[in-house]
């Protein structure tokens, strides 16, 4: 017997250091999770641009209407593509301007049209049919990835527009992610 | 004195008989074998769901509406119009190549704010011992851990824990677990677990975000000491 306890002392001690080394078992599963968000992107682009000088001049029975085309409205992209710069030369009362204005959603989820407004000094000299007058480009106007539309931006003078003047105007599009409309987004 | 001689070679025979058959005895043995078993669990194929799949068991893509769920209650909704924007898909993966799945892999495609996901997975006791439903390990890529067990299950539960995965300070991913801690399985029996994921606000676009779930099943008759154990990462 004054054997065995030691050995039996040993062994305890032995398992418990086991113990102490490899505790309980367990055994982990994993699940990996990974989400690749989207983007929300729209993009403008120019479709056309012109005015109706040589038009009237025809209506009016001009003999060389051409003569009458005495001013130029030009339409570009701005460098981040965000953006359409309608630049307007020797305007005048009564004429019409326009851009023709494509809207693409070049994103991977689908936007609704938040907001259109035309804001600047331009607006102060404008005809009230003037704007977007397609009717294509407007609030809750939904596009999907891919698809787009065009819409026409019209400005005519009023006759109280001043000579020798320059009138400066945005057109600010919002579009917002379509399962949050009509939520305003973030100022 | 012949007498004496006789005598002494007698007494010198046994003396030398007994010292080799030298005294009665029998040795008794017990041999051990101690076979031990195996705590195991697995994922297993056509056991994992998801409410919006991008693929069937076929690996057809599938047209399925979205779920969105929007705050404060974060309750699933179909999407507005059932668009199918978004979509989760599952996989499964036997990362030590023992035979059996360890990993799902549940990766959400396409995914923006307000985008919502559950995920059913059924987990399998094939080893050979009783195990119980310990803890989870919610492991972001920047070395953070949150643990969850039976004592804390609230938050993941019904708060929902906000994970930022990006490190920009702003939650990305909401996620509930619906938890089954403590659950005991005997060999060959199984539990449902779920997990719901929503795709925050401030999620940046366009990028892919990633966190793990450690899910740990322990001995069964460990469980109380288990539960005095925090940290570690390998199993």
């Amino acid at each position: 017997m004054r054997a065995v306890a030691p050995i039996f002392m040993l062994a305890v001690l032995a398992l418990g250091m086991i113990g102490g080394a490899a505790a309980l078992w367990w055994e982990r599963l994993n699940v990996n999770v990974n989400v690749h968000t989207g983007e929300l992107d729209a993009a403008l682009s120019v479709e056309g641009s012109g005015d109706n000088e040589v038009q009237l001049a025809q209506q009016a029975g001009e003999q060389n209407p051409e003569v009458k085309n005495v001013s130029d409205v030009q339409c570009t992209l701005s460098e981040d593509g965000n953006s359409v710069i309608m630049t307007i030369t020797n305007a005048y009362p009564g004429i019409t301007y326009y851009c023709d204005i494509n809207l693409e959603n070049t994103g991977t989820i689908p936007f609704k049209v938040y907001s259109v407004s035309l804001t600047g000094n331009v607006t102060s000299v404008m005809t009230s049919d003037s704007g977007l007058v397609n009717g294509t480009i407007v609030e809750g106007l939904q596009l999907h990835p891919g698809d787009s539309v065009v819409d026409r931006l019209s400005i005519t003078l009023t006759n109280d527009a001043q000579e020798n003047h320059q009138y400066t105007g945005i057109l600010n599009i919002v579009v917002e992610q379509w399962n949050e409309y009509p939520t305003a987004p973030p100022s | 004195m012949r007498n004496w001689t006789l005598a002494l070679t007698a007494l010198a025979l046994v003396a030398l008989m007994g010292g080799a058959s030298a005294l009665w005895y029998e040795s008794l043995h017990t041999n051990i074998v101690a076979t031990t078993g195996e705590l195991d669990w697995e994922f297993r194929n056509n056991t994992v769901y998801t409410s919006d799949p991008c693929y069937t068991n076929t690996g057809q893509n599938v047209t399925w509406p979205d779920t969105n769920a929007f705050p404060p209650d974060y309750s699933p909704m179909i999407a507005p119009e059932e668009k199918d924007v978004g979509c989760t898909a599952l996989n499964l993966l036997d990362t030590d190549g023992d035979g059996d799945y360890d990993t799902l892999n549940v990766t959400i495609e396409n995914a923006y704010p307000y985008y919502a996901t559950e995920v059913d997975f059924r987990v399998w006791n094939i080893g050979t011992i009783p195990l119980k439903i310990w803890r989870i390990h919610v492991i972001l890529d920047n070395g953070t851990i949150y643990e969850f067990t039976q004592t804390n299950p609230d938050t993941v539960e019904h708060e929902g824990l906000y994970l930022d995965l990006n490190g920009d300070n702003k939650a990305d991913v909401l996620m509930l677990w619906g938890d089954n801690f403590g659950n005991q399985l005997e060999t060959g029996q199984n539990a449902d677990i779920s997990m719901f994921l929503v795709v925050l606000q401030q999620a940046p676009q366009n990028t892919s975000l990633h966190f793990m779930i450690g899910l740990d099943a322990v001995q069964w008759n460990e469980y109380s000491e288990a539960m005095g154990m925090t940290g570690g990462e390998t199993g």
